[in-house]
C-alpha cells in the first residue's frame, strides 16, 4: 500500500504542470504514461539553493523522507533527511515549493531571498487539505471527498461541503429528487437561474423546465449519476465567459472517477440506512375536528339541525348505528408514513497499464421514501477507459446507463380545489378527518351495530356533509389516502421510469509534449416514462370547474425523450520559457439537442382494474418535439510570471437556435447571430514574492477579475411566429396563430466583477477564501404585452435589468493537530443582494399570481418580494379583533364583486389599511390597494459549519448547514389553518376565535373565508432561518495487512439530526419548483427525515 | 494557539446562534397556543352545568333525556341553562318517561322539544353590547328574539366560554312558544279545548315511513330485510295534500281554526254530501274523510302570499285561475262579515290562529262549486258504437267524433265573422258528434265529483257550426234538435229481467243504474225547448241549455273514478227534416253543473249568475 502510495505520489510530483485553464481536463493518473518521455526533455536552468526543515505539527519531530518540489517545473526535487533537513536546487526564478509526505497535507511554501526557510509545519491529512495543484485564480471550490456519504445525488453533498460557494436547496426529502442550486445570486427573472451542468466535459441538460405528472416531483438528471463514482465537483463562480451564453449562472464541473492505480483494485461499498419519519405538525384529534367541523357549518348557510357525524351515541335509546363510523381518532400520519430502509450497494474494478486504463463501476440503489408507496430503485453501470494506441494518440472512450424506477405519487399541498381531487397522500395525512378510520364502516352480523372492519379499506366517499346541498361542487371530500395506496400503486399506475444513456469518445494526439488535441463526441439519451393515476375506489368523485363536470377518476401518462449530441474539438498548448508560463486553449463546440414530449391524459377509467387510457373519456394527447442547435467558438490564454502573477483571457462566441435572428447584441456571422463573451481574471500570490516573509501568513493570494456571461434559456419557439392546430367548435381542425415571435430576441447578458482573497496562516493551520462579486444583468426576459390588434397577449422580449452584488467565504481552522488526534473546524457563508434595477416599457414591478401569492418584482427592491397584506395589530396586541366593539371602531370592510360591504367583525384579522379608505382591497390600481411588500425569500446568509475530529483511525465529521434571514411564504400552513374548508387543520386552530372578548391570534373559523382572513397576508409569512445538523459521521479503517484485502472501512452516519428554526413548518429547506419563482414557498412537499446509516468499504 | 482556539469556539457559538432561538418555543407557541385565549381546554357544556349547583334540575332532566351526552359531545352548542327546582324536574321527567313508554319516539317526545331543545341552540353565539338584535334558532327549530342581553325577552348571565360552545344562565325556563300545530296538541284533550277534533283530524295522518335509500340493511332473516339502521320519516299526508305546513318553523301561517263545535255542525252538514253507494269500498271511512277534509282544506292562509291583507286573501289551496271564479279568495276578510272579522286570535312561532266559532268559511268558496267539465274528454264522454265510425286504431268506444278548434282567421289570415265565439267559449274548443247517415247521433256523459243529497243545475254549452268554419253551409249551420236522459246510479245492481234489453247496459261500466228519464219534460224558461219538449240551439249563437234544474243526487261520486250522474243526448231530427230545418251534429264545449242544497235554491238559480258565464 505504501509502496502504491509513494508511487503516486511520485506520479503526481512528475506531473504536476502550471495549470492552465478552469475546466483542465487533464487528470494526473493518466498523465503517467508521459512521465518518462517529459523528464528526458528538462532543460538545465540557472538555479539557487533552498535550505529548510520539515517537522510534523503535533510534536515538531523532524520528519524524514518528505519530498520537497519546486513548483517551477519537474526535476527540481529532493527528501528531507533522518532529522528533517533538506536542500534542493530551484531555478532562480521558482517562487515556491511544494512540500509533500503520506499522511499529511500538501504544504505550499514561498521562497524568500535568502533560501533558508522557516521550518515546514506538516499538517495531517486527517484536516481539509488546503493546496491544491493550482493557485486556482478564478476562486473555483472543489471537493472530491465522497467516501462515508450515503448521498443518492451529488447535490446532497455539494450542499454539505460547498454550501456558501453554491446556495442549495434540497428540492424535498424524495430520495435522490436534488436540489436548487444558485452560484452567484440570481441572474434572471423569468429564465433559469440555476447553474450550467458540466459532467466530463460535456453540457449537460437539466431539464429544469420540464413538467412531470406527479405535483412535488421533479427529474433531476444528476440522479442518474452514482456518487460513489464522482471524483471531483468543482464550481466555477467567475471567468464563466468560458461558457458564454450559458455562464451566467455559475458552472458545475463534474469528473467521474478514471483509473488511478498501475495494479488492479477492487472497491466494495455497501451501505443501508434507515430514514425515520419527518416532522410532522401537529394536526387536530378526531374529536377537536368534530368539534372545529361543527362550528363550520354555521357560516355554510345551512338551515339543517342535524348531522348524522354529529349525533351522539345513543339516540332514541339505542346505539346509533353510523356513530362509530364518525368516531375515531385517526393518525393519518401514521397510517402513511414508515421509517424507510435505504440501500446502496456498489462495485468497482480499476486498473490497466500503459496501454490502457478502465474503471468499471456497477451500483444499485434501493431507497424507499418514508412516504410509503414511494421509492426508488437505480442501477448504474459506468464504463471510463484510457487507450493509448501510440506515444502520441490515445482515446478516451466512456460509457455509462443507469436506469432509475420509481413508485411515486403526488405530494405537496394542492394548488385549488376546483379541478381535482386532492390526491397527495403527504397532504391528506394532514388535512383528511381524523374521526373517520381508513377501514370500512359495515353492520356487524350479529349485532347490526355498525363498526369498523379492518379488513377492508374504506372506499366510500366521504359523506359526513352530504346532507348540505349547498356543498355540492365544492370537493369538500377527501380520498382515503390508503385507498391511493392500495388502488394507485401499480406499474401502469403510478410509476416513473427514466434511463440515462452516455456514451462518449474523445480521441487525442499529442504530437509533443506541449501539444494536444482532442476531440469529444458526446451522445447523451434521456428517456423519461411517467405514469400517473387517480383511483376510483377510495377518491371521492370530484368536480373538474375546468370541465364543468364531475369525474370519477384521472388517468396520464408522459414520455419524454431528449437526444443530446456534443462534439467538442479542441487544440491546447503550454510550455514555460523561464519565468514565463504561458498556455492556450482554442476549441468549437457544436451541440444538437433534441426533446420530444408525449402527454396523455383521461377521465373515468371505469374501474380500477382497467388503468388504460383507451378506456378513459375527456382524453386529451399532446405533446411537443423542440430541436435546437449550439455552436461555440472559445479560446483561453493563461500566462504566469513566477507563479506569481496570473492572468486569464477567455473569449466565447456562442448562437444557438432559439436567438432570434436579428437579436440586437452580438454579431452577425453566416446568417444568425452571436453573442461575444469575453473575460479577464487576474490573481497575485503575494506569498510568493521573495519580499514576502511572514511567520504567520503561510500563503496570500489575491485575485480580481471581470467576466460578461450569457443566458440563453429562451422559450424554445418565442422567438418564432407560429400557428397551432386546434379543433374548431370541437370538431373542425384549424390552425391559430400561437405566437409572434420577436425576431430580436436574445440571451440575457451578465457582467461579473469579481475579487477574491486566500490566505493560509499559523503554519496552515488556518484557512480563509473570500469571493467578492457584482453583477449586472440586462436584455432580461420579459413578457411584453402586444397590442389587442394582434389577437396574442403578449410575447418574449428582452428588457430589464438586475444586479447582485455578494461574497462568498470559507473558513477553516485545524485546532488539533497531532499524530493520534486532529481536529479541525471550518464554516462558510454566503451573501448576495439582489436588485432590480429595470423593466421594460417603464413598468414599475411585475406581478406574479403563485398559489394563492402575488410575488411581485419591483425595481429597486429584490426580485420576487412577497406582496400582501400586512396584518396590525389590535387593542389586544394580536391581529384578530377580540371583540366586535373594536371592530366597529375600526369600521373596515370588504366590497363583494356586487358592491355588497361587509364590515370586519369580532374574530376576524385586522389588516393595514394602507390608504386609509376603510376597505381593505387587493387591487392593481395603486391608489385602492392595501397590499404591500411583506417579505423576501432570499437569505441574508447561508453556508455550512463543519468540524473533523479524529483519533487515529477513527474519524468523526460534523457538518451543519444554515440558512438566515429568508422568508418562507408557509402555504401549507395556511391551507391548514385558513379555517375555511372541511378538512382538517392544525392544532393552533384549536385557539381559533370562538366567542367575544377571546384574544388570539388565530380568527374565527368560516366556510370559504368572506372576510379573507387566509388571503395572503403576513400570516403566513415565516422566518425561514435554519441551522441544521446536516451529518455526523463516524467512520473507522480497520487496521488490515493482507495480501488479499487492502483495507476495509465501516462508517456509520446520521443525517439531519436536528434543526434550529422558528419556522412552523415541517421543514425549512425545500424547493417546489425550478423557476426562481418557486423559492421560498412551501407547498409542503415531503420533508427530510432524520436518517442513519451504515457502510462499509472493502478495497481489494 | 489558545487565542484562535477561543475565537474559534466564538465563531462556533455565534454561527449557532445567529438569529436562531430556541427552535422548540416558537414552535410550541405556534400549535400549542401558550398565552392565548381558547376554548379548547375550557370545560364542556355539560361541566357547566354540572358546575353549578343552581342547575341541578336542568342536569336532572339532560341526564334523564340523554342530553347530558349532547352537552358534552365536540359539538358546538350554546345552552342557556333554566334554573328549575327538582320537582319540575321530576314532573318533567315524569311526562318524558310516560310518552316514551307510551311508544312516543325521542324525536317526538314533547319534554324534549319543548323543553330541552328549547334552551339550546346550534353553534357558537357569545354576545357583544354592540351587536344587532337577531333571530336565533334553537334546537326545536324554534326562532327566538336574541339581544346582546336577552333571548325571548329572558335576560341572562354573561357567557362563560365553554370547549364546545358558549353557555349561559337563566333564572326561570324560557317560554315554549308552540306553532300552530302544536296549539292543536296543547288546546285539546282536556275539558274545555276547542281543538281536539281538528288536532285529531290532523294526527291521525301523521305516518313513520322507512327511507330505504337512507337506512342501512343488515340482511335478510324470514325473508324480510332487516335494517341495521331504519330511517325513518314522519309525514302527513293531510298538511301536504293542502299545503298547510302548519308543523313547520320557517313559515308563517294564518289559520282559520273552527273549534269543536263549528266543526261538528259542519261534520253535520258536510257527511251529507259524501254518501257513495254500498258498492265502494270503506264509504264510511271516505265519508268521515272527505268531510273532515271539506272542513278543513280552505282553512290555512299563508302569510307570505298575501298580497293585501286588507283586500282579500287566498288559501293555500288558491290557485291563479280561481281568480275567475273567486274559489279560495275570500274578500275583505277583516271588515263585518269576513272571515277573519270578530275572530280570536292566538300568536303561534309560525304565525297565528283566528279561532272560528261560527264556521266563516264558506264551502262555495273551498269545495261546495259549480264544476263543469270540457266535453271532449274522453273521460267524461263515450258514445255507442252502432253510432260512430270507429276508427279502428281509436278502439271500440271512440265515436266519431270531431275536435276542432275555434280560430279567428280564416286561411287567408282574414278575420271572420266568427269573432263573437272566439275567446268566449272555453279553451276555444268543442267536440262534434255526428251520426252516419240519416240516423240520429248520440252521446252520453258523466259527472264526476257530485255531492250527493244535494240539488243540481246541469247546463251544456253548444257551439255553432261556424264557430270552427265560418265558411259553413247553410245545412251545416242549421240548429241541431235533442233529447236529454238522465240516469242516476243505483246503490244495488239492478236485476235484469229475463231477455230484457238494457237500453243503459254500458260494457265498460260495472254498475247498474236507475232508469233513463227523459229531462226535457221539464219547463224551460229560456226558449231552448220546441214544442216537443227537444232542446234545440240556435243557429250562429252560443247557447247555454239548462238541460237539468233541481236534479236531486242519491249519491256522492267525489274523488271516485265511477260516477252517479249521467246524461244521454241524442239528436231528435227525422229524416225528412235534416239538412232542411234542423241538421244531427252535437257541438258542444262543456256541461256546467252547480250544486245546491235546496231544491227551491236550484229553481230560483239565475242564469245570468253562473260563473265565468261568457266562457
Amino acid at each position: 500500500m505504501k509502496t502504491a502510495k509513494t508511487i503516486l505520489c511520485l506520479s503526481l510530483l512528475m506531473a504536476l504542470p502550471m495549470n492552465g485553464y478552469a475546466q483542465s481536463e487533464d487528470d494526473a493518473a493518466v498523465d503517467t504514461t508521459f512521465v518518462r518521455r517529459v523528464r528526458k526533455t528538462k532543460k538545465v536552468e540557472p538555479t539557487r539553493e533552498i535550505t529548510g526543515r520539515v517537522v510534523s505539527q503535533d510534536k515538531h519531530a523532524p520528519l524524514a523522507g518528505v519530498l520537497i518540489q519546486s513548483v517551477a517545473g519537474e526535476g527540481y526535487s529532493g527528501l528531507t533527511e533522518a532529522d528533517g533537513t533538506f536542500t534542493i536546487k530551484v531555478p532562480l526564478y521558482s517562487s515556491a515549493i511544494d512540500v509533500t509526505i503520506p499522511g499529511y497535507n500538501k504544504v505550499r511554501v514561498g521562497l524568500n531571498k535568502s533560501g533558508r526557510l522557516n521550518d515546514i509545519v506538516m499538517q495531517s491529512d486527517a484536516a481539509r487539505a488546503l493546496y491544491q495543484d493550482d493557485d486556482n485564480i478564478m476562486g473555483n471550490a472543489r471537493t472530491k471527498n465522497f467516501d462515508f456519504s450515503n448521498a443518492i445525488n451529488i447535490t446532497s453533498e455539494i450542499e454539505n461541503q460547498l454550501g456558501a460557494d453554491v446556495r442549495t436547496v434540497q428540492r424535498s426529502g424524495v430520495s435522490g429528487i436534488g436540489a436548487y442550486m444558485q452560484i452567484g445570486g440570481v441572474n434572471s427573472l423569468n429564465s433559469n437561474a440555476q447553474p450550467l451542468v458540466v459532467i466530463d466535459g460535456v453540457i449537460t441538460d437539466m431539464q429544469y423546465e420540464r413538467n412531470m405528472l406527479h405535483s412535488g416531483f421533479y427529474n433531476d438528471i444528476l440522479s442518474n449519476i452514482n456518487v460513489n463514482d464522482i471524483e471531483q465537483v468543482e464550481v466555477m463562480k467567475n471567468g464563466t465567459a468560458l461558457y458564454g451564453s450559458r455562464g451566467s449562472n455559475g458552472v458545475v464541473i463534474i469528473k467521474t472517477k478514471r483509473n488511478r492505480s498501475l495494479a488492479t483494485r477492487i472497491d466494495a461499498v455497501a451501505s443501508v440506512g434507515v430514514e425515520m419519519i419527518p416532522t410532522q405538525i401537529d394536526v387536530m384529534n378526531g374529536s377537536q375536528f368534530k368539534n372545529y367541523a361543527s362550528g363550520l357549518l354555521q357560516s355554510t348557510g345551512t338551515r339543517l339541525q342535524e348531522f348524522k357525524f354529529l349525533k351522539p351515541e345513543i339516540v332514541n335509546g339505542k346505539q346509533y348505528y353510523w356513530y362509530n363510523k364518525y368516531n375515531n381518532d385517526t393518525k393519518w400520519a401514521d397510517e402513511i408514513y414508515h421509517e424507510a430502509v435505504t440501500q446502496n450497494y456498489g462495485l468497482s474494478v480499476q486498473g490497466g497499464g500503459d496501454i490502457a486504463n478502465y474503471m468499471l463501476s456497477l451500483g444499485y440503489t434501493r431507497a424507499n421514501e418514508t412516504l410509503k408507496e414511494n421509492n426508488m430503485n437505480r442501477l448504474n453501470i459506468r464504463f471510463n477507459t484510457d487507450i493509448k494506441i501510440t506515444d502520441y494518440i490515445g482515446v478516451r472512450f466512456d460509457a455509462a446507463f443507469t436506469n432509475t424506477t420509481r413508485k411515486l405519487l403526488d405530494t405537496g399541498a394542492p394548488a385549488d380545489y376546483n379541478n381535482g381531487a386532492v390526491t397527495s397522500t403527504n397532504f391528506l395525512a394532514y388535512a383528511k378527518s381524523p374521526m373517520l378510520s381508513p377501514y370500512s364502516f359495515v353492520p356487524d352480523a350479529t349485532t347490526g351495530i355498525g363498526t369498523i372492519s379492518t379488513a377492508h379499506l374504506d372506499i366510500v366517499d366521504e359523506d359526513y356533509l352530504s346532507e348540505i346541498s349547498s356543498l355540492r361542487n365544492g370537493n369538500w371530500q377527501l380520498a382515503n389516502p390508503l385507498a391511493i395506496h392500495e388502488y394507485g400503486t401499480a406499474e401502469n399506475k403510478n410509476y416513473y421510469d427514466n434511463s440515462y444513456v452516455v456514451l462518449s469518445i474523445t480521441p487525442e494526439w499529442k504530437p509533443n509534449k506541449h501539444l494536444r488535441i482532442s476531440s469529444l463526441f458526446n451522445y447523451t439519451l434521456v428517456n423519461t416514462n411517467e405514469k400517473y393515476y387517480v383511483p376510483l375506489n377510495g377518491v371521492p368523485d370530484y368536480y373538474v370547474a375546468a370541465l364543468e363536470n364531475t369525474m370519477l377518476n384521472e388517468i396520464g401518462s408522459l414520455y419524454g425523450k431528449q437526444n443530446s449530441v456534443t462534439s467538442d474539438t479542441r487544440i491546447e498548448w503550454k510550455n514555460s520559457y523561464n519565468a514565463h508560463n504561458i498556455s492556450l486553449l482554442g476549441g468549437f463546440r457544436f451541440m444538437n439537442e433534441s426533446y420530444s414530449s408525449n402527454n396523455q391524459s383521461g377521465y373515468n377509467t371505469g374501474n380500477d382494474k382497467t388503468p388504460y387510457i383507451n378506456n378513459a373519456s375527456n382524453k386529451v394527447n399532446d405533446g411537443f418535439n423542440e430541436k435546437w442547435a449550439t455552436l461555440t467558438w472559445y479560446a483561453q490564454a493563461n500566462y504566469n510570471w513566477k507563479n506569481r502573477y496570473y492572468v486569464q483571457g477567455n473569449l466565447t462566441m456562442d448562437t444557438n437556435s432559439q436567438f432570434g435572428r436579428d437579436a440586437k447584441d452580438g454579431i452577425k456571422l453566416g446568417g444568425v447571430k452571436w453573442g461575444i463573451f469575453p473575460s479577464l481574471q487576474a490573481g497575485w500570490v503575494m506569498s510568493n514574492e521573495s519580499w514576502f516573509h511572514n511567520k504567520t501568513v503561510n500563503y496570500l493570494k489575491l485575485t480580481a477579475g471581470i467576466d460578461v456571461s450569457g443566458n440563453d434559456d429562451l422559450t424554445y419557439d418565442a422567438s418564432r411566429t407560429y400557428f397551432a392546430s386546434h379543433l374548431f367548435l370541437t370538431k373542425v381542425p384549424s390552425y391559430v396563430l400561437e405566437n409572434i415571435g420577436n425576431t430580436e430576441l436574445q440571451w440575457e447578458t451578465t457582467k461579473r466583477l469579481n475579487f477574491g482573497l486566500e490566505t493560509k496562516m499559523f503554519n496552515n493551520r488556518l484557512f480563509l477564501a473570500l469571493n467578492y462579486y457584482k453583477s449586472w444583468t440586462d436584455n432580461l426576459l420579459t413578457l411584453r404585452e402586444l397590442s389587442f390588434l394582434s389577437g396574442i397577449k403578449q410575447n418574449w422580449s428582452n428588457g430589464g435589468s438586475l444586479e447582485n452584488k455578494g461574497v462568498d467565504l470559507t473558513i477553516n481552522a485545524h485546532l488539533v493537530s497531532s499524530n493520534d488526534w486532529n481536529w479541525s473546524v471550518g464554516a462558510s457563508l454566503g451573501h448576495y443582494v439582489n436588485t432590480l434595477t429595470a423593466l421594460p416599457d417603464g413598468q414599475d414591478y411585475v406581478d406574479n399570481q403563485v398559489l394563492g401569492a402575488t410575488v411581485r418584482s419591483q425595481v429597486g427592491s429584490s426580485i420576487n418580494s412577497f406582496y400582501g397584506f400586512k396584518t396590525a395589530a389590535t387593542d389586544n396586541g394580536t391581529i384578530v379583533y377580540a371583540t366586535s366593539a373594536e371592530a366597529a371602531r375600526d369600521g373596515l370592510y370588504r366590497k363583494d364583486a356586487s358592491g355588497n360591504i361587509t364590515y370586519f367583525s369580532a374574530g376576524d384579522v385586522k389588516y393595514v389599511d394602507q390608504n386609509g379608505d376603510g376597505e381593505i382591497k387587493a387591487s392593481s390600481v395603486a391608489s385602492e390597494d392595501d397590499r404591500t411588500i411583506i417579505g423576501d425569500a432570499t437569505p441574508d446568509i447561508y453556508g455550512n459549519i463543519f468540524t473533523s475530529l479524529s483519533f487515529k483511525r477513527v474519524r468523526l465529521d460534523v457538518g451543519f448547514n444554515y440558512s438566515l434571514g429568508g422568508d418562507i411564504y408557509n402555504y401549507n400552513r395556511q391551507q391548514l389553518e385558513s379555517g375555511s374548508r372541511f378538512m382538517n387543520q392544525t392544532t393552533a386552530m384549536l385557539r381559533r376565535w370562538t366567542y367575544e372578548g377571546q384574544v388570539t391570534d388565530i380568527p374565527r373559523a368560516t366556510y370559504a373565508d368572506p372576510m379573507g382572513n387566509s388571503d395572503f397576508s403576513d400570516r403566513w409569512i415565516e422566518d425561514g432561518s435554519y441551522l441544521r445538523l446536516k451529518h455526523v459521521t463516524l467512520s473507522y479503517q480497520l487496521p488490515i495487512n493482507n495480501t488479499y484485502i487492502q483495507g476495509i472501512s465501516v462508517w456509520v452516519r446520521a443525517n439531519n439530526l436536528f434543526t434550529l428554526t422558528k419556522y412552523l413548518g415541517a421543514d425549512p429547506e425545500f424547493s417546489m419548483g425550478n423557476s426562481v419563482l418557486f423559492q421560498g414557498i412551501d407547498r409542503g412537499l415531503l420533508s427530510q427525515g432524520r436518517s442513519f446509516n451504515v457502510g462499509v468499504k472493502i478495497n481489494l | 494557539m489558545k487565542t484562535y482556539r477561543k475565537h474559534f469556539a466564538f465563531m462556533l457559538a455565534a454561527a449557532s446562534l445567529m438569529g436562531v432561538t430556541s427552535c422548540s418555543d416558537a414552535w410550541d407557541e405556534h400549535y400549542q397556543g401558550t398565552g392565548m385565549d381558547t376554548a379548547s381546554d375550557a370545560p364542556t357544556l355539560l361541566e357547566q352545568v354540572k358546575s353549578n349547583s343552581s342547575l341541578s334540575g336542568f342536569l336532572k332532566v339532560l341526564e334523564a333525556t340523554g342530553y347530558d351526552q349532547v352537552l358534552s359531545s365536540p359539538q358546538m352548542l350554546t345552552v342557556w341553562a333554566p334554573a328549575i327546582s327538582e320537582t319540575v324536574a321530576d314532573s318533567l321527567i315524569a311526562v318524558y318517561r310516560a310518552e316514551r313508554s307510551a311508544g312516543v319516539r325521542d324525536d317526538d317526545n314533547s319534554v324534549i322539544s319543548q323543553f330541552v331543545q328549547n334552551h339550546i341552540a346550534l353553534f357558537n353565539h357569545s354576545v357583544s353590547p354592540v351587536m344587532p338584535d337577531t333571530i336565533l334558532k334553537m334546537l326545536n327549530g324554534k326562532n327566538l328574539a336574541f339581544t346582546s342581553t336577552s333571548l325571548d325577552g329572558m335576560s341572562f348571565s354573561d357567557f362563560e366560554k365553554s370547549s364546545n360552545g358558549v353557555f349561559y344562565t337563566i333564572s326561570e325556563p324560557l317560554n315554549f312558544h308552540p306553532n300552530i300545530r302544536e296549539y292543536f296538541q296543547i288546546n285539546s284533550g282536556y275539558a274545555g279545548a276547542k281543538f281536539d277534533s281538528i288536532y285529531h283530524f290532523i294526527k291521525a295522518f301523521d305516518k313513520y315511513t322507512l327511507d330505504e335509500s337512507s337506512s342501512v340493511a343488515q340482511g335478510i332473516v324470514d325473508g324480510r330485510t332487516v335494517y341495521a339502521d331504519s330511517v325513518m320519516r314522519l309525514s302527513n299526508e293531510i298538511l301536504s295534500s293542502y299545503r298547510s305546513f302548519i308543523q313547520r318553523e320557517d313559515s308563517n301561517y294564518t289559520f282559520v281554526a273552527p273549534t269543536n263545535d263549528v266543526w261538528a255542525t259542519q261534520y253535520a252538514r258536510y257527511s251529507a254530501y259524501f254518501n257513495f253507494p254500498t258498492a265502494i269500498n270503506f264509504k264510511d271511512s271516505l265519508q268521515n274523510r272527505y268531510t273532515n277534509e271539506a272542513i278543513f282544506q280552505g282553512l290555512t292562509f299563508n302569510n307570505n302570499i298575501q298580497k293585501s291583507e286588507q283586500d282579500s286573501v287566498v288559501n293555500t289551496m288558491y290557485i291563479d285561475n280561481y281568480l275567475k271564479w273567486g274559489l279560495n279568495m275570500f274578500e275583505t276578510p277583516w271588515q263585518s262579515g269576513g272571515i277573519y272579522a270578530g275572530l280570536d286570535s292566538a300568536t303561534c312561532s309560525n304565525g297565528r290562529i283566528l279561532i272560528d266559532d261560527a264556521g266563516k268559511i264558506d264551502p262555495r268558496k273551498t269545495f261546495f262549486y259549480q264544476r263543469s267539465i270540457m266535453a271532449n274528454r274522453s273521460n267524461y264522454y263515450w258514445m255507442p258504437k252502432t253510432v260512430a265510425d270507429v276508427p279502428e286504431d281509436k278502439g271500440t268506444m271512440t265515436p266519431r267524433a270531431t275536435y276542432s278548434y275555434i280560430t279567428n282567421t280564416d286561411e287567408d289570415g282574414n278575420v271572420t265573422d266568427t269573432a263573437f265565439v272566439f275567446d268566449n267559449i272555453f279553451n276555444n274548443f268543442f267536440i262534434e258528434i255526428a251520426s252516419t247517415g240519416t240516423g240520429n247521433a248520440e252521446i252520453y256523459y258523466e259527472l264526476p265529483n257530485t255531492f250527493s243529497g244535494v240539488y243540481y243545475n246541469v247546463y251544456a254549452v253548444m257551439c255553432p257550426a261556424i264557430a270552427a268554419n265560418p265558411k259553413a253551409t247553410d245545412a251545416e249551420r242549421l240548429p241541431v234538435k235533442f233529447q236529454v236522459y238522465y240516469m242516476h246510479r243505483l246503490d244495488e245492481p239492478r236485476k235484469k229481467k229475463n231477455n230484457e234489453k238494457d237500453p243503459n247496459e254500458d260494457v265498460n261500466y260495472p254498475a247498474s243504474w236507475g232508469s233513463a228519464l227523459k229531462v226535457s219534460d221539464q219547463a224551460d224558461a229560456l226558449g231552448y225547448k220546441d214544442a216537443s219538449n227537444a232542446f234545440k240551439t240556435i243557429a250562429d249563437q252560443v247557447c247555454i241549455i239548462p238541460i237539468d234544474i233541481a236534479r236531486q243526487t242519491t249519491f256522492s261520486s267525489y274523488n271516485q273514478d265511477t260516477y252517479a250522474m249521467r246524461y244521454r243526448f241524442e239528436t231528435k231530427v227525422k229524416s225528412s227534416e235534416l239538412d232542411r230545418t234542423w241538421n244531427n251534429h252535437f257541438r258542444i264545449n262543456r256541461l256546467i253543473y252547480i250544486p245546491f242544497d235546496t231544491e227551491e235554491e236550484a229553481k230560483n238559480f239565475n242564469l245570468s249568475d253562473l260563473n265565468d258565464y261568457q266562457n
